[in-house]
Order: structure tokens, then C-alpha cells, then sequence
């Protein structure tokens, strides 16, 4: 009896194969492409999120001001930013873990609320935090189901675990998204920064069927070069899927290399979208440090 | 598309000629092994040194007497698996004689004094768990506090007077089946229904989870509280199930009985590679460490040890373990 999923393993893309279809690839928007807010495509459909007029204050820190956002659909949104720029809050606002004093989300078009985490998920919102929420105890597949296992003949917290079969999907998994890792028995305790990045980035895409937007902050953070690059590697894999994918980072390079388009946020306020394709690491830099709300596209 | 992690997959130390010696090593210094390996020299070392140890009539005493304890330590077992703490477990034991027994003595059926003993327990963890989730008292402080309005409730109510219970049916865990000790069935009852629930289930699964990472299974969308309130209301139902034994055990409803029970639980369990800071613990450890506390208190009692060298050895143990658990991965320098 399987309690948890009454999709069965269709409800799965990324182990079954119906995953690639989704969506055409996207390449990296063209120069041509102005990377403007209020944005429309040729055929007229608007972006996938639109975070208009978003503000949050803790006590006398103002982390967010009327902020405006869009997220295109399949795209890699490069949010950077100074420390306490508001980036992390933000992201934390999407995945429904932080409310906002004001402001609004609209998905598709139609306002959505995200005042649970659960409520964000269900729409398909799904964020990997700065420390992973990881199991260090638990092996590898036991995080990647944790929440959401197999289990039989006992309904709830009674059921018991199909250990089998959930090794075998998540090796699967893992395979089919070229994540190596020796053993899906390994505690997760025991992987590499990177290793563990992407057992989080695994768990946060394998299982909701209608997953459309991964929340990333600061993904290589405490990684290496090598490291980081495998992680970034996984993160394009992941978008040719037909994800969108938002993701912090301090490292400006690496955020241009991966991303279509780069929101630079400054005291909580966004100073200025720019197409990476087209912008410089200087420009970047430029922004963070003297640029100001309102002056930018 | 080059392979993602490439580096990171097998540990290149594999193709290392000391790779099998070493991982040999490391299986050796494994928590249990070490604690078999002691308990086999102190066997060792009681069988040469007393007349009377390796006889089946005192390891079956051994064993009558590891059953009480093991039984209330799965239960503080389970609780420091989840992340948490409970210290009343000796007073509750305590706590849950005097009901039985006085249940008994005003005639109320067997069954139902055994059975209403049990509740007690499984209420005390209750009130535990609701201390700790509801109010936000830190786990130690609140069984801390628990243990003594339990000790100062059992002294009034029994107004510090011990009472001999002479029903023979009362004292069922001093009785044999076929030649084995009575204790000895919960015994192997509690260890078979806590491994299989802490291995095999989801509830299991998801203990080590909420005590491993309390904040990331928050958001796996597990209710910790709740789930840690149902926590300490089992660890209550191993207290309450160790408390009945020990009252039929012992035939007497006493005010001290739960005395420094806590200290031989925690060595014990510490011993079997429990962890206070939670996601850790297994039911062979607790077993082991069970079995190695019991001995000893047993070969010292034989090899006329003054009772206080027991506490004392007991410390030590005890530092010794949570200082094992606490030891730096990359070792001492
Ligand atoms: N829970 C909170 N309580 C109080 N203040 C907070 C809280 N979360 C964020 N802040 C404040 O809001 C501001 C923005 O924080 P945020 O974490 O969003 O910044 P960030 O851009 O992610 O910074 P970093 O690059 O250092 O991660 C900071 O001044 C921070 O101190
Ligand atoms: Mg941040």
C-alpha cells in the first residue's frame, strides 16, 4: 500500500522519463532581448512570477522596499547583491517561509498567496536554504525522501519503509540528473560541500510533478572551484529541464557565466536588472556600489 | 556533457593499499565494538577473580536485573534519539509502584493495577513532553524538575514508609518460565518492538530525523512538536512498563526505589552510543551498555567493593563515553 504518493511514480518525473518534453530548451536571452521588468514576450504571455511592490521590516531594519521582480519561465535569475542587501529575505518571501508587509505575487498572471512554505510548494516553489537542511545522520536516500517515504501496510508513521525501492529511485535519480555519488547508503554526513549541495538540489526537484521554481541561496557558497562548478553544472542541467531557477550569489563572474539576467539589490531595494550576456563584471560591481533605486531600467 | 561530481564520487583512498586496514580500524573503533570487547574482559576478569560469577544461577540474576533496566532504557533511548532528554525516568518508575502497589493493596484487580501503573507512566511523559513543547522549558531543567515533584509526591504519599506486598501474583517478575527469568521476556519484547520500530518505520526514520535536524525536518513539513509530545509519551510507556516490573520484582511498594536509577540508565545508554545532541542511538548499544553497567555493579558487589567505588566508577564510565562521542573526526593532536 502506497499511503504517501497517489500518483504513484509517474508523480516523479525526474525518475520517470517525462521530464525532457516539458519544455523547449531555452537558450540565454539575446542582447537584443531587453531585459526590462514589465516584460513580454513575443507571443504576448507574461513571466511566470511577477513580485510587485514587495516590502518587509524587522523592527527598524528596513530589509525590503517596494520591490519588482520578474521570473521568466525557464530562465536562471541571478540575484547579487552587498551583505543585508535583502537578497535572502526575498527568496525566503517566494518560498512562503518569510511574510511581507506589503506587496504582492502573481503567478502565470493570476495573484497567488505563499503564506506557508507548504502553500509555495504546492505551487510549485521550491527553496534550498543557505544550509541545506541536510540530515547528516541519514544516508543519502533517506534525504532525499525524508517527508515523503515509501512506505506499506501501516498507514502514516506506522507504514513501513520500502528501503528497496527508495535506494533504487534515488540512484536512479541521481543518475539521471549525473550526480556521482558512490552509494545511496552513505550518510549525508560524511559528502563533500559539493556532494551535499547536490543531494539538496536532488531532493528539492525529485518529487512534485509540477516543481517550476527553484529558490537557490548562495549554492556555492563553501564550495571550491572544482566543487562549484559541478554544482553549476548540475544547475544548467536542472533549467534544461525547463525550470526556473533564481539564484543568490556573491561570486559576480560565476553569476554571469550562469545566469540570463542579473537583479543587482542594494539596502533592500532593487538598483538594477541587466542581461548577462551583454553586462560586465565592472558594470556589476559598479552597481552594487553606487547604484540607485529608480536610476535603472 | 562532462559527469557532474566526477571528482567527488568514489574516495580515490580505495585504491589505497591500506584502504581495506584502515577501514578494518575504524570498524574496531566502533562504539559497540569497543563496549563488547570491554564486557568480554569483564567477564574475563570476574570469572578468574570470583568463585561464583560464571554460574548460571548469578547470570541469570544479571539477567533478571538488566531486564528492568534495559526496558526503561529504550525508552530514554528513544527520547535522546528524538533530541531530548528525560531525567524523572527513576522517580516515575518510582512514582509508577506506588500506584500498582497501592492499587493492589485496596484491592483493585491485578490487571488493572498493572495496567493503571502503566498509564502513570505514559502521563508523566506526557506532562514531560508538554513542558517541553508547550512551554519551551529546556528538556533538562523540566525532567530535572519533574524528577523531584515526583520524589517529594511518592514520599507523601507513602509517608516515607516501604510496604510488603505478600499476593505472589502480584510479584510475577520474580517467577521463571521455563527456566528463564520473567523480566527476561520484556526484555526481549522491548528490544524486538524498538528495533523494529526504529529501523523499519517511518516513525523510526523520522526520529533520528527531528533529532538530527530539528530545524531542516521543520522544513520537510514535520510537526516537531508534536511528534516530540509522542516521543516522551512512549518513553513514558517504557518507564511506566520498567516501573511495574520493578515493583513485582521487588514485592514492595518503597519511596526510594527510584533512586539514582537515572544515573545507571544514562550510563548505560551513553555507553551504547547515544548522543545528547540528539540523531543518534541504537537499541544493540543500549543492550550492551545495559548489560556491561549491570555486571559490573554485580562483580563489585561480589568482589566486596565498598558501594561507593560503584558511583565512582559509574562517573568515569561516564565521562568516558560522552567523551567518545564528542571526539574530533580527524582524532586527538
Ligand atoms: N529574521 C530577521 N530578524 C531581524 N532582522 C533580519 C532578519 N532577517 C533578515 N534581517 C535583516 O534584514 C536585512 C537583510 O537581510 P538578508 O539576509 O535578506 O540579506 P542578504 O542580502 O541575504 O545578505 P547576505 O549576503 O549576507 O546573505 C539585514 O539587515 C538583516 O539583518
Ligand atoms: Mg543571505
Amino acid at each position: 500500500m502506497a499511503v504517501s504518493h497517489p500518483d504513484g511514480l509517474s508523480a516523479r518525473p525526474w525518475v520517470g522519463e517525462t521530464l525532457l518534453p516539458r519544455l523547449p530548451r531555452l537558450r540565454k536571452s539575446s542582447a537584443a532581448d531587453a531585459p526590462a521588468d514589465h516584460w513580454q514576450s513575443a507571443d504576448g504571455s507574461r513571466p511566470l512570477l511577477e513580485i510587485r511592490g514587495v516590502s518587509r521590516s524587522f523592527g527598524h531594519v528596513r530589509a525590503l522596499h517596494e520591490v519588482d521582480i520578474d521570473l521568466r519561465e525557464g530562465e536562471i535569475l541571478g540575484i547579487v547583491g552587498d551583505n543585508g542587501a535583502g537578497k535572502s529575505t526575498l527568496m525566503k518571501i517566494i518560498a512562503g517561509t518569510v511574510r511581507p508587509d506589503a506587496g504582492h505575487l502573481t503567478m502565470n498572471g493570476e495573484p497567488v498567496s505563499v503564506a506557508t512554505a507548504l502553500a509555495a510548494r504546492r505551487l510549485g516553489i521550491e527553496m534550498i536554504y543557505q544550509d541545506l537542511a541536510l540530515f547528516d545522520n541519514l544516508d543519502v536516500a533517506a534525504n532525499i525522501f525524508i517527508g515523503r517515504e515509501h512506505t506499506r501496510w501501516l498507514p502514516l508513521l506506522l507504514g513501513f519503509l520500502e528501503k528497496r525501492r527508495m535506494h533504487k529511485e534515488a540512484a536512479e535519480l541521481l543518475k539521471r540528473l549525473n550526480i556521482q555519488i558512490g552509494s545511496t547508503r552513505q550518510p549525508v554526513g560524511v559528502l563533500s560541500g559539493g556532494q551535499r549541495q547536490m543531494v539538496a538540489i536532488a531532493r528539492a526537484v525529485a518529487f512534485e510533478k509540477n516543481v517550476k521554481v527553484l529558490l537557490m541561496d548562495e549554492p556555492s557558497a563553501a564550495l571550491g572551484a572544482t566543487e562549484s562548478e559541478t554544482v553549476l553544472e548540475l544547475i544548467r542541467e536542472i533549467r534544461s529541464h525547463g525550470l526556473s531557477i533564481v539564484i543568490i550569489s556573491h561570486r559576480i563572474p560565476e553569476v554571469l557565466s550562469l545566469a540570463d539576467r542579473v537583479v543587482v539589490m542594494k539596502r533592500g531595494e532593487r538598483v538594477a536588472t541587466l542581461d548577462a550576456g551583454s553586462t560586465t563584471v565592472e558594470e556589476c560591481v559598479n552597481q552594487i556600489v553606487a547604484g540607485e533605486a529608480g536610476a535603472a531600467a | 556533457m562532462t559527469a557532474v561530481g566526477a571528482q567527488a564520487g568514489r574516495p580515490a583512498s580505495r585504491n589505497n593499499p591500506y584502504w581495506l586496514v584502515r577501514q578494518v580500524g575504524r570498524g574496531l573503533l566502533a562504539q559497540n565494538v569497543l563496549l563488547a570487547l570491554a564486557l568480554v574482559f569483564l567477564v574475563l576478569y570476574l570469572t578468574l577473580n570470583l568463585e561464583f560469577f560464571f554460574t548460571s544461577t548469578n547470570l541469570l540474576t544479571i539477567l533478571r536485573y538488566s531486564s528492568v533496566t534495559f526496558v526503561v532504557s529504550v525508552g530514554f533511548t528513544l527520547v535522546l534519539i528524538g533530541g531530548g532528554l528525560d531525567l524523572s525516568i527513576g522517580q516515575g518508575m518510582m512514582i509508577v509502584g506506588v500506584v500498582s502497589g497501592n492499587l493492589h493493596l485496596a484491592g483493585v484487580p491485578l490487571a488493572w493495577s498493572f495496567i493503571l501503573g502503566v498509564l502513570t507512566g505514559v502521563a508523566i511523559g506526557l506532562v514531560n513532553g508538554l513542558l517541553i513543547t508547550k512551554l519551551r522549558i529546556n528538556p533538562l531543567i523540566a525532567t530535572l524538575a519533574m524528577l523531584f515533584v515526583l520524589w517529594g509526591t511518592g514520599f507523601l504519599v507513602t509517608k516515607g514508609r516501604s510496604q510488603r506486598i505478600r499476593d505472589d501474583s502480584f510479584k510475577f517478575a520474580r517467577q521463571s518460565l521455563w527456566g528463564i527469568p520473567v523480566p527476561v521476556f520484556f526484555l526481549v519484547a522491548a528490544a524486538v518492538v524498538a528495533l523494529v520500530a526504529l529501523n523499519t518505520t517511518k516513525a523510526g526514520r523520522h526520529l533520528f530525523a527531528v533529532g538530527g535536524n530539528p530545524e531542516a525536518a521543520r522544513q520537510a513539513a514535520m510537526n516537531v512538536d508534536r511528534f516530540r509530545l509522542g516521543m516522551y509519551a512512549i518513553g513514558g510507556l517504557f518507564t511506566g512498563v520498567a516501573g511495574v516490573m520493578l515493583v513485582s520484582q521487588q514485592g514492595l511498594v518503597a519511596p526510594n526505589s527510584g533512586m539514582n536509577r537515572e544515573f545507571w540508565v544514562a550510563t548505560a545508554v551513553f555507553l551504547g552510543g547515544a548522543s545528547l545532541s540528539g540523531g543518534k542511538g541504537s537499541i544493540l548499544g543500549t543492550l550492551l551498555g545495559v548489560v556491561f553497567v549491570t555486571t559490573l555493579a554485580n562483580g563489585l558487589v561480589q568482589l566486596a567493593v565498598v558501594p561507593e567505588w560503584a558511583l565512582i566508577i559509574n562517573g568515569v564510565a561516564l565521562i568516558l563515553a560522552v567523551a567518545f562521542d564528542q571526539r574530533p573526526k580527524g582524532g586527538y593532536r
